[in-house]
């Protein structure tokens, strides 16, 4: 899984540690999820993609063969 | 041919490995060197703790000054990576105390030797508590157990979030694996160690199987009972 989360988070100018507080998780979670070395629940990534008001698909990137 | 080539190398290790066993004079008496033993762990944990009280008072300070921005994140990073460094080394020192209080009192050392030891043995204790519950003063605005609490571990796991319980799990799960092995490998070095010195472990040995069955037990039942 690819993410746009740091490109989305310095277009809108919040460090890791800011996103994590409105997304109610740790800093450590939202710099593991930019490091693709974690893929989020569900409800972290719906609230992930409502704080850059973008639907959660284009802010979590699944290649053909991964959700085949 | 590869299969009876290995077959006969193992054979020739086996055989050299066992024969410098047997030569080698491993019945050499601990009391003779208790002494500096004993005052090397004393020091060493004095040292170490040294080191954590210095660990602490950054943390406290860099923890309490006010940042913005990639600085944040970097001083949580910074956070993060010196709470983990400092709790290995007390964890260390808790060790090498206990070691050190054990030498002290199974050898009958000096009084002045057996209090420094007993009282560094116990400040590392105190301190490794200490060094747990600064975590809550890094994060004021998370709901985290205090470590006097009941259920401080479970509460811990609770508390935390999912991508801070992969983080653990993978740790944890290394960190099980290799204990497991290395006590099996322990178990057969103090077997060795009572044939070839005479000097039974036999104490250690019950000890070290309950503890490898308890641990076992104790992750195969809860994985066994989410099905």
């Amino acid at each position: 899984m690819k993410t746009r989360l740091k490109e989305l988070r310095a277009r809108n100018g919040l460090n890791q540690t800011e996103l994590a507080k409105r997304a109610k998780v740790s800093r450590q979670t939202i710099s593991l999820i930019e490091r693709e070395e974690f893929i989020p629940s569900l409800l972290i990534a719906v609230r992930i993609a409502r704080i850059f008001n973008e639907a959660i698909e284009s802010v979590f990137l699944f290649e053909e063969e991964e959700i085949e | 041919m590869r299969l009876i080539m290995y077959g006969l190398l193992g054979a020739v290790v086996g055989f050299i490995g066992m024969y410098l066993m047997l030569s080698v004079q491993l019945d050499f008496n601990f009391f003779t060197i208790a002494f500096p033993v004993n005052v090397a762990l004393t020091t060493l944990t004095l040292l170490l703790l040294l080191y954590v009280g210095v660990s602490i008072l950054q943390m406290r300070k860099k923890a309490n000054s006010a940042v913005s921005g990639d600085a944040e994140d970097e001083r949580d990073i910074w956070l993060y990576k010196k709470f983990t460094d400092t709790n290995m080394i007390v964890i260390a020192s808790v060790v090498f105390g206990i070691a050190s209080v054990a030498i002290s009192i199974i050898t009958e050392q000096a009084t002045w030797l057996e209090t420094s030891s007993i009282i560094i043995g116990t400040a590392a204790f105190i301190l490794s508590l200490t060094v747990t519950s600064l975590v809550n003063s890094f994060y004021p605005d998370r709901k985290l157990p205090s470590i006097s609490e009941k259920d401080y571990g479970k509460k811990l796991l609770a508390a935390s979030d999912e991508g801070e319980r992969h983080v653990m799990l993978e740790g944890l799960y290394r960190s099980f694996n290799t204990l497991n092995t290395t006590l099996i490998i322990g178990l057969f070095l103090l077997i060795f160690y009572s044939v070839f010195t005479g000097t039974s472990q036999l104490f250690a040995i019950f000890l070290i199987g309950a503890v490898i069955i308890g641990a076992n037990a104790q992750y195969f039942l809860l994985i066994r009972n989410k099905s």
